[in-house]
């Protein structure tokens, strides 16, 4: 079946600074304020979108349930998807994932440290060759350090504020990240309306970046 | 139960037909190891590819017994990120020469055709040495054109436009997929200028192409995630399926001392049996 162009899109951080573009490139966005709604179909006069879960961007788009897709880079490291483009990156949701602890020091010796980026923190424990448990947590990783569960914590931060106010300091940034648009490989080369969506968003994206 | 059933008997059944087509049309079935060879220190794993698999078993044979070309194809699951999928795996093993295309492309359309489903279908094109002198000529040096080719294999498209951006903004534009107007409008005249003969094979492999009937269109950023393909590279889509049909190119695998080289591609079974069937109603 041929159907309009589909976006997935990560709910939270990305949706909300994703919105402003989508209407610059032109697309009406259908859903009211406050609306629950997670989808919309593909209209005249603009793309369908799901919103979803940021893990689960990938599946939909390797799946071709969605053409493209609006995930953070860091998820894309994090649940590789090996049927995936990744055609592009937009100026939202920036944000580092790092290494914090209670001291600026890095780990001395054997270590625990908190993460619900249990395969990117592997591999910077790899790379470092540091010897560490990794505590897996969903979320509060900032608690890990007060309440004596880990002494560090592997996290994203936009501001810092959030470190401070839990008395915590970067020790290294990880990785860079923010928004990238992806695409299904079959869509992306069958379906040149699904090309034309990611320009227009791309292109308001870079100019965004300009500004 | 009982629809379940009968749907795989059907899509059995549908298997037996294709792999007759290919026997009809002088292609031998030939067994393959289900695992791939175990590395020192390393722990074997199940397959994610019949190619080398098929290439091994042909390197068993002396040269002197290997008549080429040969026309083989090896079925059967292959697994990726703990997912696993059949397919069909189709060979035209040929000796320096370049008629495997013509030969693969016209066999595709008689796979095609014999399914009689009236969805549109799109067939497009990649080709490793036509990307190697886009790069070559924009500036970059081999380490470059390496990585560019690396993050196009990998599905990083952004990534590798990055290492074109820093020439020109012009580059990177040919890395997304372009209609049989814009290419021959557009990228032909420049490749005739700055790769007389890379523009010439991509004229001859496009011609192959569009006589096969099926919606063609050229996209240097599909190269193929397999390090063994040398030359074109190419993808069968049916619109709106999400999934890629076919996946093939031309290859080059070094088993020992010996260079196997020749065209061919996957047939992915799931997707090709979701395909609807149009109103000739199943196989032709």
């Amino acid at each position: 079946m041929n159907r309009g162009p589909v976006v997935a899109i990560a709910k939270g951080r990305i949706q909300e600074e994703l919105l402003p573009l989508w209407s610059q490139a032109g697309f009406p966005w259908p859903l009211t304020d406050g609306s629950r709604q997670l989808w919309f179909e593909p209209g005249r006069d603009r793309p369908g979108a799901i919103i979803v879960r940021g893990p689960d961007v990938p599946v939909l788009v390797a799946q071709g349930v969605a053409d493209l897709g609006v995930v953070g880079r860091d998820l894309l490291i994090e649940y590789p998807e090996w049927d995936i483009l990744e055609v592009g990156e937009l100026p939202v949701a920036r944000c580092r994932v790092v290494l914090a602890g209670r001291t600026p020091q890095p780990p001395d010796g054997p270590f625990r440290v908190a993460s619900k980026y249990r395969r990117i923190t592997r591999n910077f424990l790899r790379q470092k060759q540091w010897l560490a448990e990794i505590v897996p947590l969903s979320g509060s990783l900032e608690l890990a350090p007060l309440v004596g569960l880990a002494p560090y914590i592997v996290d994203i931060v936009e501001t810092g504020r959030t470190l401070r106010e839990h008395h915590l300091v970067e020790i290294e940034t990880i990785l860079f990240s923010s928004a990238e648009v992806i695409a299904n490989p079959a869509h992306w080369r069958a379906k040149e309306a699904v090309v034309e969506v990611a320009d227009r968003l791309l292109k308001v994206g870079k100019e965004e970046l300009r500004a | 139960m009982q629809e379940w059933l009968a749907e795989e008997t059907r899509r059995y059944q549908e298997t037996l037909q294709l792999i007759g087509q290919l026997v009809r049309a002088g292609f031998s079935p030939i067994p393959t190891d289900p695992s791939e060879p175990e590395e020192p220190g390393e722990q074997g794993r199940m397959r994610r590819d019949h190619t080398v698999a098929i290439v091994e078993r042909l390197s068993s044979w002396s040269p002197q017994r290997l008549s080429l070309p040969l026309r083989v194809f090896s079925s059967g699951p292959v697994y990726e990120h703990g997912r696993w999928a059949d397919s069909l795996d189709v060979e035209y093993v040929e000796d320096g020469a370049t008629q495997g295309e013509a030969e693969v492309f016209q066999l595709i359309q008689r796979l095609v055709e014999s399914r009689a489903s009236q969805a549109e279908l799109v067939l497009a094109l990649g080709h490793i040495g036509l990307l190697e002198a886009l790069c070559q000529a924009s500036g970059l040096d081999s380490e470059g054109v390496e990585s560019v080719r690396r993050s196009l294999s990998q599905g990083k498209i952004a990534e590798a436009k990055r290492f074109l951006l820093n020439l020109g903004a012009e580059w990177a534009e040919w890395l997304c997929p372009l209609s049989a107007e814009r290419w021959q409008r557009h990228l032909a005249p420049w490749l005739e200028q700055v790769a007389p003969p890379a523009a010439q094979e991509s004229q001859r492999l496009y011609a192959l192409a569009a006589a096969t009937g099926l919606s063609t269109r050229w996209d240097l950023s599909l190269t193929g995630s397999w390090p063994y393909y040398t030359g074109l590279v190419f993808s069968l889509y049916e619109v709106g399926l999400g999934q890629a049909l076919i996946k093939g190119g031309r290859f080059r695998v070094v088993q020992g001392s010996r260079e196997f080289r020749g065209v061919g591609f996957t047939l992915w079974l799931d997707p090709w049996f979701r395909r609807p069937l149009g109103s000739a109603g199943g196989l032709a």
